[in-house]
């Protein structure tokens, strides 16, 4: 168990370097000189000059990036070109935003995705399964964008039911959290549906049966509770792909969080802004997916061991 | 595999229908559409469809939307090609080599893969948008460099497998240089899971440009694109909703019947679902 968590934490800071690596070297990749781009179209030669002197830009690469570790470790993000103010205070304002529409998002998931899989399960074969089978495979394909303009054009333009916009009360997360939701809720509904099938073929299943259980107990308390285990995994998983999507339900929705900083950011060009955006949503995914990993093993002893 | 099994599921067959409506309004948008897809009429403006001829309406610049959906066909498809020619030309090739030597090459390979897969595309994608500014050609890059981890992973695994097979000892007991083993003896062992693979990327890149596209970050106006026609709509929803609908819908639509050929593909090569039905 030890030697498994060590190498998946080993793991996940490799991927935290890399991707900060990543995140440190969009300046530098860019076309065009860092210098002139950190101060912006109105600096001055001996604007410029100071700024390479301030951040060291002459230094080799890795001890630039080893620099800049250091500062935002501490806290330092720079500071918006366009705001002109630093970047961590802003990102501390809207990681929470992100967070509460993410969880909201995940929860709308689990309690519809599941269900729905459930209930094609058990009708296998009927037009119940049919249908919901039918709208998973709509869910994964529909552009999030487009879902989230038809919700608007329904229920706010035409229904006047929600808002179409903004954020505040629990009425501006409705339809976020369900476009946000809709990709991870179709899969969830799919694999359910999979896993029960599977699992209600299995012999213990059957004994179940065989000893005059009544379908239901048979169906939630034996089949359900091992379906559940590679189910969960992937909802845990999938938080990653939900964040990504966060970022275009947060534009249209007009969310103040990360997703909608970072979008305007690249819009502006304004790169400690998209920077501490990606470093941050990075971060969290790695997190997450490593105690995914973790909670997992613990689970399921078979993989620690595989 | 056998594609008859392709054609008897409606699901598969309804995918290929729509690959082909879709395949057709990209090759032939200059002959079907109606009108100039750049032409402005600012009488006809925002006019719903199927008034005066113009079948799906017209945009806030007059210009017919159905001929803007029939080009933005070409785009999408022109995008979709080229990112996965990217993806597939250089993941496939790592994939082949990492899983035929294995070892520390192999180690390394596909930890890079696993770091590129664990970032979300679409934030992927924003950061190369980000470093190399708005155009077609970052578009392309931002839309396949995650296929390449995607494929690469797909190559090993499979190559990992057929390495261990008879032939292929054969064919190095005879002295066959490596490179030649690889791409004749290896490689068209890996055909059938690689071609299922490259319609669902091709659904992924489709509807990753779409977004980009949307979010400003993708193609600009006024080229006709699906997204950034969306993105222009969404200004005029509440007087011309054709204006967000039907492009959505023709990207929704083809994405989802790559999607349905994807799965078609899946089974027709896998002889396990053979038995199950």
């Amino acid at each position: 168990m030890l030697e498994y968590a060590a190498r998946r934490i080993a793991q996940a800071l490799l991927t935290v370097v890399v991707v900060s690596f990543l995140a440190f070297s969009m300046l530098h990749l860019a076309p065009g000189d860092p210098a002139a781009m950190i101060g912006g179209e109105l600096a001055t030669e001996t604007e410029i000059a100071m700024i390479r002197e301030l951040y060291g830009l002459d230094d080799p690469l890795l001890i630039q990036y080893w620099n800049w570790v250091q500062r935002v470790a501490s806290g330092d993000l720079g500071s918006s070109h366009r705001a002109g103010r630093p970047v961590g205070p802003d990102i501390a304002s809207a990681y929470p935003i992100s967070l509460r529409l993410a969880s909201a998002s995940m929860v709308v998931a689990i309690v519809m995705g599941i269900p729905l899989g459930i209930l094609a399960a058990t009708h296998r074969d009927s037009s119940l399964d049919l249908a919901v089978m039918g709208l998973s495979v709509a869910g994964m394909s529909v552009p999030l964008f487009w879902l989230a303009l038809l919700l608007i054009l329904l229920f706010a333009l035409q229904l006047g039911w929600l808002p179409s916009s903004g954020w505040g009360t629990w009425r501006h997360l409705i339809m976020p959290a369900l476009v946000t939701s809709s990709g991870t809720l179709a899969l969830l509904a799919r694999m359910t549906r999979s896993m029960m099938v599977e699992v209600l073929l299995e012999d213990y299943v059957r004994t179940a049966r065989a000893k005059g259980l009544a379908e239901r107990v048979v169906q939630y308390k034996h089949a359900l509770r091992n379906a559940m285990l590679p189910v969960v995994t992937v909802a845990g998983l999938r938080f990653g792909a939900l964040l990504g999507g966060m970022v275009i339900t947060e534009t249209i929705f007009a969310v103040p969080g990360i997703g909608r900083m970072v979008v305007q950011g690249v819009s502006f060009r304004d790169f400690p802004v998209v920077q501490g955006g990606v470093l941050v949503i990075a971060l969290t995914i790695c997190m997450v997916n490593l105690g995914v990993d973790l909670l997992y093993s613990v689970l399921d002893p078979r993989i620690r061991h595989g | 595999m056998s594609l008859s099994i392709l054609l008897r599921s409606k699901s598969s067959v309804l995918g290929t229908a729509i690959c082909l409506l879709f395949l057709g309004a990209a090759l032939f948008a200059p002959l079907l559409a109606p009108r100039n897809p750049y032409t402005q009429d600012l009488g006809s403006s925002l006019r719903p469809p199927g008034h005066r001829g113009y079948l799906l309406g017209a945009d806030q610049l007059g210009r017919d939307v159905l001929s803007r959906i029939l080009h933005g066909a070409r785009v999408s498809l022109c995008i979709g090609c080229l990112a996965l020619m990217f993806g597939a030309f250089l993941g496939i090739p790592m994939g082949l080599v990492s899983g035929y030597y294995g070892g520390w090459l192999d180690s390394v390979m596909m930890r890079m893969v696993d770091v590129l897969l664990s970032i979300p595309r679409i934030l992927l994608a924003i950061v190369i948008v980000a470093t190399y500014g708005v155009g077609f050609w970052t578009l392309v890059l931002a839309v396949g460099l995650p296929d390449i981890a995607i494929f690469a992973r797909l190559a090993r695994s499979l190559s990992l497998k057929l390495v261990q097979l008879d032939y292929v000892a054969a064919a190095k007991a005879m002295g066959g240089r490596d490179a030649r083993i690889m791409f004749r003896h290896v490689l068209p062992g890996l055909v059938g899971p690689i071609a299922v693979q490259l319609t669902f990327s091709m659904a992924a890149a489709i509807l990753i440009a779409g977004s980009l596209s949307y979010l400003g970050l993708g193609i600009r106006p006024p080229t006709p694109e699906w997204g950034s026609m969306m993105a222009q709509g969404r200004l005029h929803m509440r007087s011309a909703p054709h204006l967000v609908t039907y492009p959505g819908l023709a990207l929704g639509m083809s994405v989802l019947g790559i999607n349905l050929l994807g799965d078609g593909l899946r089974q027709a090569i896998d002889p396990r679902f053979v038995r199950r039905n």
